[in-house]
Protein backbone atom coordinates (compact mmCIF):
# COMPACT_ATOMS: atom_id res chain seq x y z
CA UNK A 1 0.00 0.00 0.00
CA UNK A 2 1.27 3.03 -0.52
CA UNK A 3 2.21 5.75 2.03
CA UNK A 4 0.67 9.70 1.83
CA UNK A 5 3.15 11.36 4.00
CA UNK A 6 1.43 14.96 5.83
CA UNK A 7 3.75 17.73 7.10
CA UNK A 8 4.96 16.53 10.91
CA UNK A 9 6.48 13.40 8.98
CA UNK A 10 8.23 15.70 5.97
CA UNK A 11 8.92 18.23 8.44
CA UNK A 12 10.62 15.69 11.01
CA UNK A 13 12.80 14.22 7.89
CA UNK A 14 13.94 18.11 6.81
CA UNK A 15 13.93 19.63 10.57
CA UNK A 16 14.41 17.61 13.35
CA UNK A 17 18.17 17.15 15.09
CA UNK A 18 17.02 13.23 16.31
CA UNK A 19 14.99 10.37 15.09
CA UNK A 20 14.63 11.64 11.70
CA UNK A 21 16.89 8.24 10.18
CA UNK A 22 14.32 6.09 11.24
CA UNK A 23 11.55 8.11 9.04
CA UNK A 24 14.42 8.08 5.77
CA UNK A 25 14.44 4.53 5.92
CA UNK A 26 10.87 4.00 6.18
CA UNK A 27 10.44 6.84 3.38
CA UNK A 28 13.85 5.26 1.05
CA UNK A 29 11.45 1.65 1.53
CA UNK A 30 9.26 0.92 -2.06
CA UNK A 31 6.93 1.98 -3.22
CA UNK A 32 7.50 5.66 -3.82
CA UNK A 33 5.84 7.80 -0.97
CA UNK A 34 3.24 10.68 -1.60
CA UNK A 35 3.25 14.13 -0.91
CA UNK A 36 0.90 17.16 -1.80
CA UNK A 37 1.59 20.93 -2.05
CA UNK A 38 -0.46 20.98 1.12
CA UNK A 39 2.03 19.31 3.23
CA UNK A 40 5.29 21.18 1.25
CA UNK A 41 3.35 24.50 1.97
CA UNK A 42 2.83 23.70 5.96
CA UNK A 43 6.73 22.80 6.12
CA UNK A 44 7.46 26.22 4.40
CA UNK A 45 5.14 28.07 7.04
CA UNK A 46 7.19 26.61 9.66
CA UNK A 47 10.33 27.72 8.75
CA UNK A 48 8.91 31.02 7.78
CA UNK A 49 7.83 31.46 11.22
CA UNK A 50 11.47 30.62 12.50
CA UNK A 51 12.26 33.81 10.19
CA UNK A 52 9.87 35.84 11.65
CA UNK A 53 11.08 34.87 15.14
CA UNK A 54 14.63 35.97 13.96
CA UNK A 55 16.53 32.57 14.11
CA UNK A 56 17.48 32.59 10.97
CA UNK A 57 17.71 35.28 8.26
CA UNK A 58 15.11 34.99 5.02
CA UNK A 59 18.35 33.99 2.68
CA UNK A 60 18.82 30.75 5.15
CA UNK A 61 15.02 29.86 5.48
CA UNK A 62 14.66 30.58 1.75
CA UNK A 63 17.69 27.79 1.54
CA UNK A 64 16.05 25.57 3.77
CA UNK A 65 12.69 26.17 1.63
CA UNK A 66 14.87 24.51 -1.58
CA UNK A 67 15.97 22.35 0.73
CA UNK A 68 12.48 20.58 1.11
CA UNK A 69 11.88 20.70 -2.97
CA UNK A 70 15.49 19.00 -3.44
CA UNK A 71 14.08 16.18 -0.82
CA UNK A 72 10.41 15.75 -2.51
CA UNK A 73 11.51 16.43 -6.13
CA UNK A 74 11.68 12.10 -5.99
CA UNK A 75 8.53 11.60 -4.59
CA UNK A 76 4.79 11.58 -6.10
CA UNK A 77 2.86 14.45 -6.18
CA UNK A 78 -0.80 13.84 -5.51
CA UNK A 79 -3.00 17.49 -5.75
CA UNK A 80 -6.14 17.85 -3.63
CA UNK A 81 -9.08 18.41 -5.57
CA UNK A 82 -12.69 20.42 -4.07
CA UNK A 83 -14.01 17.17 -3.00
CA UNK A 84 -11.21 16.51 -0.58
CA UNK A 85 -12.38 19.69 1.50
CA UNK A 86 -15.88 18.74 1.55
CA UNK A 87 -14.85 15.51 2.90
CA UNK A 88 -12.43 17.13 5.55
CA UNK A 89 -15.85 19.15 6.63
CA UNK A 90 -17.29 16.45 7.45
CA UNK A 91 -14.75 14.59 9.43
CA UNK A 92 -14.79 17.99 11.14
CA UNK A 93 -18.47 17.62 12.67
CA UNK A 94 -16.55 14.87 14.56
CA UNK A 95 -15.91 17.27 16.72
CA UNK A 96 -14.07 15.26 19.90
CA UNK A 97 -11.49 13.88 17.25
CA UNK A 98 -10.02 17.36 17.79
CA UNK A 99 -8.99 18.16 14.18
CA UNK A 100 -8.37 21.17 12.84
CA UNK A 101 -8.80 21.39 9.19
CA UNK A 102 -5.25 20.54 7.58
CA UNK A 103 -5.85 17.17 10.03
CA UNK A 104 -8.92 16.31 8.12
CA UNK A 105 -7.65 17.37 4.31
CA UNK A 106 -4.88 14.51 4.87
CA UNK A 107 -6.94 12.07 6.21
CA UNK A 108 -9.86 12.90 3.38
CA UNK A 109 -6.81 12.71 0.76
CA UNK A 110 -5.89 9.14 2.18
CA UNK A 111 -8.83 7.76 2.49
CA UNK A 112 -9.73 8.85 -1.39
CA UNK A 113 -6.56 7.94 -2.89
CA UNK A 114 -6.73 4.90 -0.79
CA UNK A 115 -3.39 5.83 1.00
CA UNK A 116 -1.86 5.01 4.00
CA UNK A 117 -1.46 8.21 5.79
CA UNK A 118 1.80 8.50 7.72
CA UNK A 119 1.62 11.18 10.31
CA UNK A 120 3.88 11.77 13.48
CA UNK A 121 1.38 13.52 14.99
CA UNK A 122 -0.93 11.60 17.78
CA UNK A 123 -4.38 12.99 17.29
CA UNK A 124 -4.36 13.14 14.22
CA UNK A 125 -3.00 9.81 13.85
CA UNK A 126 -5.97 8.02 16.34
CA UNK A 127 -8.58 10.22 14.60
CA UNK A 128 -7.61 8.79 11.35
CA UNK A 129 -7.73 5.35 13.01
CA UNK A 130 -11.46 6.47 14.25
CA UNK A 131 -12.47 7.43 10.77
CA UNK A 132 -11.53 3.76 9.40
CA UNK A 133 -9.03 5.68 7.75
CA UNK A 134 -5.45 3.38 7.14
CA UNK A 135 -2.64 5.06 9.13
CA UNK A 136 0.99 4.67 10.30
CA UNK A 137 2.67 6.41 13.19
CA UNK A 138 6.49 5.48 13.02
CA UNK A 139 7.20 7.18 16.02
CA UNK A 140 4.40 4.98 18.06
CA UNK A 141 5.31 1.37 18.55
CA UNK A 142 2.83 -0.72 17.17
CA UNK A 143 1.04 1.44 15.40
CA UNK B 1 35.48 -10.61 8.77
CA UNK B 2 32.79 -9.03 11.69
CA UNK B 3 30.43 -6.22 10.56
CA UNK B 4 30.91 -3.42 13.91
CA UNK B 5 27.76 -1.30 13.91
CA UNK B 6 28.15 1.73 15.60
CA UNK B 7 24.69 3.15 16.87
CA UNK B 8 24.21 6.75 16.34
CA UNK B 9 24.08 8.35 19.53
CA UNK B 10 24.23 11.85 21.32
CA UNK B 11 28.38 11.69 20.94
CA UNK B 12 28.24 9.98 17.35
CA UNK B 13 25.03 12.43 15.94
CA UNK B 14 28.38 15.45 15.50
CA UNK B 15 29.96 12.98 13.53
CA UNK B 16 26.85 12.13 11.51
CA UNK B 17 25.98 15.92 11.30
CA UNK B 18 29.07 16.30 9.70
CA UNK B 19 29.12 13.65 7.25
CA UNK B 20 25.33 15.00 6.04
CA UNK B 21 27.11 18.66 5.33
CA UNK B 22 29.96 16.80 3.46
CA UNK B 23 32.62 17.20 5.85
CA UNK B 24 35.32 14.91 6.16
CA UNK B 25 35.92 12.09 9.26
CA UNK B 26 38.46 9.94 9.71
CA UNK B 27 39.57 8.10 13.02
CA UNK B 28 43.24 8.66 13.85
CA UNK B 29 45.35 6.72 16.67
CA UNK B 30 48.52 9.13 17.23
CA UNK B 31 48.94 11.62 14.67
CA UNK B 32 47.70 9.21 11.82
CA UNK B 33 44.31 8.82 9.67
CA UNK B 34 43.90 4.94 9.90
CA UNK B 35 40.09 4.74 8.91
CA UNK B 36 37.60 7.05 6.79
CA UNK B 37 34.02 7.73 7.91
CA UNK B 38 32.13 8.10 4.57
CA UNK B 39 28.24 8.66 3.72
CA UNK B 40 26.57 5.56 2.60
CA UNK B 41 25.53 5.10 -1.27
CA UNK B 42 21.92 5.85 -1.22
CA UNK B 43 18.55 5.85 -3.63
CA UNK B 44 17.72 8.50 -5.05
CA UNK B 45 15.02 9.21 -2.13
CA UNK B 46 17.55 9.10 0.49
CA UNK B 47 20.11 10.85 -1.28
CA UNK B 48 17.44 13.68 -1.66
CA UNK B 49 16.80 13.75 1.74
CA UNK B 50 20.06 13.97 2.78
CA UNK B 51 21.21 16.76 0.22
CA UNK B 52 17.86 18.65 1.40
CA UNK B 53 19.13 18.56 4.95
CA UNK B 54 22.30 20.13 4.25
CA UNK B 55 20.57 22.69 3.00
CA UNK B 56 18.67 23.36 6.49
CA UNK B 57 20.97 25.60 8.91
CA UNK B 58 20.94 24.38 12.40
CA UNK B 59 19.55 26.95 13.95
CA UNK B 60 16.17 26.01 12.11
CA UNK B 61 16.65 22.58 13.49
CA UNK B 62 14.01 21.31 15.97
CA UNK B 63 13.46 18.61 18.73
CA UNK B 64 9.99 17.86 18.05
CA UNK B 65 9.20 18.60 14.14
CA UNK B 66 5.46 17.07 14.86
CA UNK B 67 4.91 19.37 18.02
CA UNK B 68 6.37 22.24 15.63
CA UNK B 69 3.52 21.12 13.31
CA UNK B 70 0.90 21.14 16.12
CA UNK B 71 1.33 24.18 17.52
CA UNK B 72 0.65 26.05 13.92
CA UNK B 73 -2.12 24.33 13.53
CA UNK B 74 -3.30 24.63 16.65
CA UNK B 75 -3.00 28.36 16.82
CA UNK B 76 -3.45 28.85 13.32
CA UNK B 77 -6.84 27.31 12.53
Amino acid sequence: MSSYWESSTIATLLLQQRGWEHLKALAEAPPIPCFSDFGAGEVISAIGINVRQGLVDALRGEEAADGLGVMLAPWRRTPLIEADIARAARYLRHFALGLRLPDALYIAVAERLNLQLVTADRRQYAAARALGVAAHNPFDEGA
Amino acid sequence: MERHEIPVDDRTQAWLDAIERGDEVVLTRDGQVVAEVKAAMHGPIAAAILAARAKVPDALKVDDAAALIRAMRDEGF
